[in-house]
Parts: structure tokens; C-alpha cells; sequence
């Protein structure tokens, strides 16, 4: 069976998207069969960001209603073997999506040999988002430093663990990680942001990484490349550590000090 | 006098649903999402009896309108029996149902609104008007709720006649009610509302004071105006003061 990765966050605009492409890819560098599929159906990203968007035939909709078959919906990956993208419909209805639909996907996907999947949830708390947890092993909770990110986050992860299927049949909980994403430690020490003490006391779930606030990742986004691809800055390095604790390493955290400057800058006032 | 019985005059507590809207239609579907069996609350009400309040609409609904409330009603588990304030011929369609004319509320005596922030359509009223004027109210057994998971942002927990005792966080934009007491042995962050059906002795006890709103027998009070030092994040009560002036106490738990 596929391991089945969900990553979600409640508020729109945090990172969910840049987080799905750069965890499938990174999944995928580390060897492993993994399919990275859109759910926001109506408001497709995910194909921008991993730069198939000109290679989009049959979407995630058309598998789900038997208008093409996943073979011909997968995207393969021009950079990284064994990553498939499945883009979500730009034109139809988000009530196309339905839970028997979207199990039988899921267990095509393993059937075929997959590993992990990762499904990229819409914001907000519909259908498109109860979709995308609903059949979820883990819980990538994505969450900005800032008040309404985290209390939409903690919306979201009651609904983890009341809404989902591991929750109603009483399996084993998903597995919630958290991922703070846009962090500054610079304006933390200013005050203004919320600190990553502040966001896991209300939280309280195990922290998977934090993602430096940063220009790579807009740099990356517009160039349809996973954020991961940007070799050498502080976002690709964070993103490799987030896939190397999920394999279960221990990595101790970076990029959540604000770097030393040196004098000369100081004195000048250099960012 | 017949020997085998007595007929006697009783009082009754139901819910209110105060239509806000003539259009049944979405009265449905939002109480369907709220209470259904698949809305967010469907085990909010326990086969309770509803009164429905028309408010004095213009608007006379049809038969099958009104069935298609009922049967909503009846799968957000309550038990519609009763209405009011209803024009005349809306009257008559809710007589083929079945449904009883109640009076208007009667003043209270006491405000005992039953946690007014939960639901806006709750409210409580007396069907029957009052013979004895005492009026009789569930006490409050020894059941205990407990809750040993964090509640989140959304989620609501009501203790039906019982104390409620949370062993994780009560995270803003989460509430717990309880007929009796609450206790929270976490921060508390949420609303909470002891006392939900008029016990004005019950309490709320938390190793964190930081709520959103507490409530004691619908004496609220909001955090917009902080709370005393030595009572804001640390182990303390609330409680109502008992002189008659319905005050909301704070004190900081002394071990």
C-alpha cells in the first residue's frame, strides 16, 4: 500500500502547493515511485509549479469520472525519475470530486506501484479539502507564523482527527507534522511574527521543519521548478531536512536564528 | 375525584427554532449542516422538543414545506411538537401537523439563557402557561464527561446534564459547555459556558485562565478587557457571586 501524505493547512496562501512539489520531488530524488496530485479542482496550481502546465491532457476529474485512464492523466517528471504529477481541472465543479472516486484513484495509484502519495489540499474547509485528508496516513500541516494561520491550522487538525476515514473507523491517528513555512527569524526577534515556541503551544504537534521566508521560492515558483531544485539556498536545504526527518532522521533545525552580520554591514545597514 | 389518576398541571422545556427566514429551504440545509447526521454537531440535542417560532412571517408556508422542516428537525434529533407566533393560516397548516399552539414566553425571572454563544436559535421557553409558579429545573447528577483529547479551533463539546472535565487544551475558537461544572487541567484558550441550563452554582476551574468568553448561567464575559494579573495564565476559578447580582468571579487557584 502507498503511504498516503496530505498537505494541508485550513488558509489559503501559506505554502501548500510550494510544499506538495517540493516534498513529492524531494520524496522522489531520495528513489522513491511517488505521484504528487492536485485537489484544488477549479484553481489548478500544482502543475504551474512543477512547469507541466503546457503538458496537462486528462486531469485528476477526468480519471475520477472514467473519461481517461491514470496512465494517461500522469504527468511524468522531466527532471526527477519515479515523480508523477496528476494536475486537478481547471474548468469543472469541485463537487466532481467524490469519495469513492478519489479511493479508487488512491488505490490505483498503489496498485501501480506507488509509494507515496501526496495530495495537495485546496485552503478553506470544503469538500476539496475533506477530500484530500480524507484517506490521508500523514498530515503535513503547513502554517505561517502569524495568528489566523495557526488558528485555521488548529481547525484543520481537529478535522484530522474527527472527519478522516483513520478517524471514523477508529484505525490509528493520522499522523500529524507540523511545517511552518515563511519564517523570519529576524522579524520573530522583532516581534512581528509568532515565534515557533508561540505557534507549537497551541498546536502541540511534532514540528517537521521550518522553511526560511525567502526569494527563492518565488524565483522557483514562476519558473515552474519545485523549490527544492534551488541548489544552495536556504529553502532546498530546508525542504531536504523536512524529507530526511520524515524518513526518520534526526536533523537538528536550521535556519530559525537569525544570521550574524557582520560588522561592516551593521554599520552600514545592510539587510 | 377519579381513582385512577390525577390530572395536573406541568411545565415543559423545550428549544425555540426562530425562523430568521421564509425560505424553509435553506432553514433545512443549514440545520442539516449544523445538526444533521452529517453536519458539524449531530449529537448536539438529544430528542428534544422544539417549538418552532414563525416570528409573525407574512409568509404561510405549505403543507409540505413544513413536513420537509419537521423531518429535518427530527433527523437533527429533535422532536418538533409545538409553534408560535405564527399568522392564521400558518396556524392551520401547522394544526394538520400535529403541532400544539404554545404562548409567547413569559418573562423570566432570572436570565438562564442556555449558552448563548453555541447556537443562536436555542432558547428556552415554557410551553404551558404556569399554574405553580415554582419552576422546576433538572438537577444536574453526578455524571461526569470526560475529554482526554485537545479540543481545536471548530469543535464544541456540551455536557448534557453532566460536569465536564478536559485533560488537553481548550484552543481558541473551540467550546465547551456544561450543565455543570467545568474543568480544564490545560490552558484554557476557548469559550466555555458551565451552568449551561441555569445552574448558577456551577464553576469553571483551569490550570490556564486565558478563555475567549466564560459563561456561568449565561453570565458571560469576553476577553476584549483582560483579565486580573493574577488570574490571566494561571490556575484559577470562575464563579458566580451569590448575593443576587450575578457577577462573574475570578480568583487564582491557591494550592
Amino acid at each position: 500500500m502507498a503511504r498516503i501524505i496530505v498537505v494541508t493547512s485550513g488558509k489559503g496562501g501559506v505554502g501548500k502547493t510550494t510544499t506538495s512539489a517540493s516534498f513529492a520531488t524531494g520524496l522522489a530524488m531520495r528513489g522513491h515511485k511517488t505521484a504528487v496530485i492536485d485537489f484544488d479542482v477549479g484553481l489548478r496550481n500544482l502543475d504551474l509549479i512543477m512547469g507541466c502546465e503546457r503538458r496537462v491532457v486528462y486531469d485528476f476529474i477526468n480519471v475520477i469520472q472514467g473519461e481517461a485512464n491514470l496512465n494517461q492523466a500522469l504527468i511524468k517528471d522531466k527532471q526527477v525519475e519515479q515523480l508523477y504529477v496528476l494536475a486537478a481541472s481547471q474548468t469543472r465543479d469541485k463537487d466532481a470530486l467524490t469519495q469513492e472516486g478519489v479511493e479508487r484513484v488512491l488505490t490505483d495509484l498503489g496498485n501501480m506501484g506507488f509509494e507515496y502519495i501526496v495530495c495537495d489540499s485546496p485552503a478553506g474547509i470544503e469538500t476539496g479539502a475533506l477530500m484530500a485528508m480524507h484517506f490521508a496516513d500523514d498530515a503535513l500541516v503547513v502554517t505561517n507564523p502569524e495568528v489566523s494561520s495557526v488558528r485555521d491550522s488548529d481547525r484543520i487538525l481537529g478535522m484530522l482527527s474527527s472527519k478522516t476515514r483513520r478517524a471514523m473507523t477508529g484505525a490509528e491517528p493520522i499522523k500529524e507534522h507540523l511545517l511552518i513555512t515563511r519564517y523570519n527569524p529576524l522579524r520573530v526577534n522583532q516581534g512581528q511574527m509568532l515565534s515557533l515556541q508561540d505557534i507549537q503551544d497551541i498546536l502541540r504537534i511534532p514540528l517537521i521543519g521550518v522553511i526560511p521566508e525567502s526569494e527563492a521560492v518565488l524565483q522557483a515558483s514562476n519558473q515552474g521548478v519545485p523549490a527544492v531544485h534551488m541548489e544552495g539556498s536556504d529553502v532546498a536545504e530546508a525542504y531536504k531536512d523536512v524529507i530526511d526527518r520524515f524518513m526518520g532522521q534526526e536533523k537538528p533545525l536550521r535556519f530559525t536564528e537569525p544570521p550574524k552580520q557582520s560588522l561592516l554591514k551593521r554599520l552600514f545597514g545592510g539587510r | 375525584m377519579p381513582a385512577t389518576f390525577d390530572i395536573k398541571s406541568a411545565n415543559l422545556s423545550l428549544v425555540a427554532l426562530q425562523l430568521k427566514s421564509d425560505r424553509l429551504k435553506d432553514v433545512v440545509a443549514e440545520l442539516a449542516g449544523e445538526f444533521g447526521p452529517k453536519g458539524s454537531a449531530p449529537d448536539f440535542f438529544d430528542q428534544d422538543a422544539v417549538v418552532v417560532d414563525f416570528g409573525l412571517q407574512p409568509h404561510v408556508h405549505s403543507r409540505t414545506e413544513l413536513q420537509a422542516l419537521s423531518r429535518a428537525l427530527t433527523s437533527c434529533r429533535l422532536r418538533p411538537v409545538a409553534y408560535r407566533q405564527a399568522m392564521p393560516q400558518q396556524a392551520a397548516v401547522a394544526h394538520e401537523l400535529g403541532w400544539v399552539l404554545a404562548d409567547e414566553e413569559p418573562q423570566k425571572p432570572r436570565a438562564a439563557a442556555p449558552a448563548p454563544q453555541t447556537v443562536e436559535v436555542v432558547r428556552e421557553v415554557e410551553v404551558v402557561r404556569e399554574v405553580v409558579q415554582e419552576v422546576v429545573r433538572e438537577v444536574p447528577g453526578p455524571a461526569t464527561l470526560v475529554l482526554d483529547k485537545p479540543l481545536r479551533s471548530g469543535q464544541r463539546v456540551y455536557a448534557r446534564g453532566a460536569d465536564l472535565l478536559v485533560l488537553a487544551m481548550v484552543n481558541p475558537g473551540a467550546e465547551v459547555a456544561a450543565d455543570g461544572h467545568i474543568h480544564v487541567y490545560a490552558p484554557l484558550r476557548g469559550k466555555a459556558m458551565a451552568g449551561a441550563s441555569g445552574n448558577a452554582a456551577a464553576r469553571i476551574f483551569a490550570l490556564s485562565m486565558e478563555p475567549e468568553l466564560v459563561a456561568i448561567a449565561g453570565v458571560y464575559r469576553t476577553s476584549e478587557h483582560a483579565l486580573a494579573p493574577d488570574v490571566q495564565g494561571k490556575p484559577a476559578q470562575v464563579r458566580l457571586s451569590q448575593d443576587g447580582q450575578d457577577k462573574l468571579i475570578f480568583e487564582p487557584l491557591k494550592a
